[in-house]
């Protein structure tokens, strides 16, 4: 059984996404909402482009947890978007482990422990979105 | 009430907030599809054998299935319950999601929704522009009712400043 402590980051992990990726990522989603997909109708209602929608996002958090916790299950994500992601961007995505409880089981995972990740994707120094993942590890 | 150009239902925020509580009909997605699942992993370099060996669908990817067909035969396609509020943003952009999971999603997989309009915000005035924001919750199964996951989203539906 794999442990971690509270207040223990995480590795870190990067991604440089350029517009067509942004835009795959969109369309492997199925989402075909135009500002995802289209970087004139984007510009058109304020965005500099095409930007990264929520699934892509939540599949990225989802990632970094499960890289962590390879033996884990998500059991619940969320997320803020406070900034637009777009293409040309270097994503790095940091996190830390702020709580842990006793998992009894369920249909999703068996008993375990279940810990929460705070984390962040940010740009630089700016913070885009701000996600907390739980997981169950066994 | 009126519709913008990408079925976006506009009008006084009075007639959205008199919806307040209503729910949809259940409503059925895609079906859960391996190629999709690779695909999207590959935009996030997520190379978990669980998604490209084992017929799971990634977590993140849970509105995947519940999205529509730009057309097919013989079919109206569904839109999502937040911009069928009657509002005045024309414009959306999603703003948070929260999802807990009861159970795992695989190949094959299909689900179902029904939604739930929860609040609508004061006016906000933000970057993007000035609006109101959605708060959703969905409760999602396969359509053979086994409770999938409970999602609660907030959408932000605006104008340009």
């Amino acid at each position: 059984m794999t442990s971690f402590a509270i207040g223990q980051q995480l590795p870190s992990l990067s991604l440089e996404p350029d517009t067509m990726g942004i835009i795959v990522g969109n369309v492997g989603t199925f989402d075909f909402f135009p500002g995802l997909i289209d970087p004139d109708f984007a510009r058109s209602v304020g965005h500099k482009s095409a930007f990264m929608n929520t699934m892509v996002q939540l599949s990225l958090m989802d990632r970094f947890a499960l890289e962590a916790m390879p033996e884990g299950r998500i059991r619940s994500h969320e997320l803020t978007m406070r900034k637009p992601i777009y293409g040309g961007m270097t994503l790095e995505v940091t996190g830390t482990v702020t709580g842990s409880a006793p998992f009894a089981g369920s249909k999703l995972a068996g008993p375990g422990t279940e810990y929460q990740i705070d984390l962040e994707i940010r740009v630089g120094a700016d913070v885009q979105t701000k996600g907390k993942v739980s997981v169950v590890v066994p | 009430m009126s519709t913008s150009k990408y079925t976006i239902v506009t009008g006084p925020i009075e007639e959205g907030r008199a919806r307040i509580g209503e729910s949809t009909k259940p409503r059925t997605g895609i079906e859960v599809s391996e190629a999709l699942i690779k695909l999207t992993c590959g935009t996030v370099r997520d190379g978990n054998p669980r998604y490209w060996q084992d017929g799971e669908s990634p977590p993140g990817m849970l509105y995947t299935w519940l999205q529509d067909y730009p057309w097919a035969p013989n079919h109206t396609r569904a839109r999502v319950l937040a911009t069928q509020i009657p509002l005045p943003g024309g414009s959306v952009a999603n703003a948070g999601q929260k999802v807990e999971f009861h159970d795992t999603v695989r190949v094959g997989d299909r689900l179902s929704v029904t939604e739930t309009l929860v609040s609508i915000s004061d006016e906000k005035k933000t970057p993007l522009g000035v609006g109101h924001f959605v708060v959703t919750r969905a409760d999602i199964s396969r359509v053979d009712g086994s409770a999938i996951a409970t999602v609660t989203n907030t959408l932000f539906r605006y104008n340009q400043a």
